[in-house]
């Protein structure tokens, strides 16, 4: 087999084209998905896995979400009320889509004669948090919090304050926490997203995840 | 500026090896395909990578070298994450680093003026392997280092004096080290490498 030569001054110019092709290659490791406020949402569930969702029939929720905060200061979630009827709503919707029947009180427990450990309270809570961000070189840092560090968004550059809002429901066992005098949680489901978005967009991803943390969760419906 | 000192690093390398004797220098466009483990946390190739080689010939058909390169893997993803005990939902981009760094030893069939050189060989080394999950507004990293090892066979293609095109099949696999991001006990990453590149040799013509 013949040995090719040619291009004699191949290697002066293929150096730095190949160099060239190496920084276009290194340069789009980094994908830029252009995402939006609901790409930065979450729904998380947690449930206690001893306890069999279907000895539960009847369910308790107050008309109500309760804020945390540092009661020392305003509350930072005022703008959020307009979507409590909405949120209440929808979390009772799924509950009865999974078999559950609603008692207008707990009064209801001793007037029909229900077995307290058939019943569980919903209680929804919201909280916001406040994070600043800073840019340097490829990576992104956070304060810590907790086992996780959040980031921020991909802005370029500088410092960057955002704040998130929770919402979170929690599923309690009745009979278990009159019996035992301790708040027995059974099923816990947060929402967490960026705050700022439009409102009509707000409502839509408040939907789309309260009813996520349902879908996650197939074990969670009543017993006959 | 770190992309910068890469490309200068990698062409001084070069160039320089290349000015000595039996040695075969060159740098390669690395694709990576997920497989194993590694596959479950994505699927997507990677087209972003590249590595830099050197061998040295002890006879016409055998050589010893060392190699590094690098390949990230990007990718966005909806799927549920199923917890021990519940679940969490939302946009994720999902990525995986791999720095191999390599020694390696090749045999080449045929003859040292041959224009077309098939060869095998077996590299030996660690893998710097930097996983990340971003969900939601958080994110999570978990980064070892991987023993690992990494069959190749391939062919060079002479196109001018001292000068080959390469292309490599490389299946790499990095033991498992240290613990996943999602807490399991199988922390291995596998991957298979479909490599491409130029290479010179220096002392044979």
């Amino acid at each position: 087999m013949q040995t090719i030569r040619r291009l004699t001054g191949f290697r002066t110019w293929i150096v730095p084209a190949v160099a060239l092709a190496l920084v276009l290659g290194v340069s789009a490791c980094y994908e830029d998905y252009n995402l939006g406020y609901e790409d930065y949402d979450t729904a998380l569930t947690q449930y206690n896995k001893e306890i069999s969702f279907t000895k539960f029939k009847y369910f308790v929720m107050r008309d109500t979400i309760v804020h945390v905060y540092d009661t020392t200061k305003t509350d930072p979630l005022t703008s959020m009320r307009k979507y409590d009827k909405q949120i209440l709503s929808l979390v009772s919707s799924n509950f009865i889509a999974r078999g559950y029947e609603r008692l207008a009180d707990t009064s209801q427990i001793g007037i029909r004669g229900i077995d307290r450990d058939s019943v569980f309270v919903v209680g929804i809570g919201q909280m916001t948090s406040e994070f600043t961000g800073y840019y340097y070189s490829y990576g992104w840092y956070g304060g810590w919090y907790g086992w996780y560090y959040p980031y921020y968004p991909p802005v370029y550059g500088g410092t960057y304050e955002y704040s998130t809002g929770t919402t979170l429901i929690d599923m309690v066992d009745y009979g278990q926490t009159i019996s035992e005098q301790k708040i027995r949680s059974v099923w816990l489901g947060a929402v967490t997203g960026l705050a700022g978005d439009t409102q009509a967009s707000v409502q839509t991803r408040l939907s789309n995840n309260i009813n996520q943390l349902f879908i996650q969760s197939p074990y969670l419906y009543a017993g006959q | 500026m770190r992309i910068l000192a890469i490309i200068a690093a990698v062409v001084l390398l070069t160039t320089t090896a290349s000015a000595q004797k039996q040695l075969l220098s060159g740098i390669t466009w690395n694709i990576g395909f997920p497989s194993g483990r590694m596959g479950d946390f994505l699927e997507e190739t990677s087209l972003s990578g590249f590595g830099v080689e050197f061998s040295r010939f002890t006879s016409d058909n055998v050589a010893f070298g060392a190699s590094f390169s690098w390949n990230v893997w990007s990718e966005l993803s909806n799927e549920t994450i199923q917890l021990n005990n519940g679940a969490v939902s939302g946009t994720q981009v999902r990525y995986v680093n791999s720095f191999p760094l390599f020694l390696n030893a090749h045999y080449y069939l045929g003859h040292k003026a041959d224009d077309f050189r098939p060869f095998f060989g077996l590299n030996v080394g660690t893998y710097y392997i930097l996983q990340r999950l971003e969900i939601g507004i958080y994110a999570f990293d978990n980064d070892n280092w991987h023993f690992g090892v990494a069959p190749e066979a391939g062919l060079l293609i002479g196109i001018a004096r001292g000068t080959y095109l390469t292309g490599t099949l490389r299946y790499n696999y990095a033991f498992d080290s240290g613990s996943t991001l999602g807490g399991k006990d199988d922390n291995s990453f596998s991957y298979w490498g479909v490599n491409v590149g130029i290479s010179w040799m220096q002392g044979w013509f």
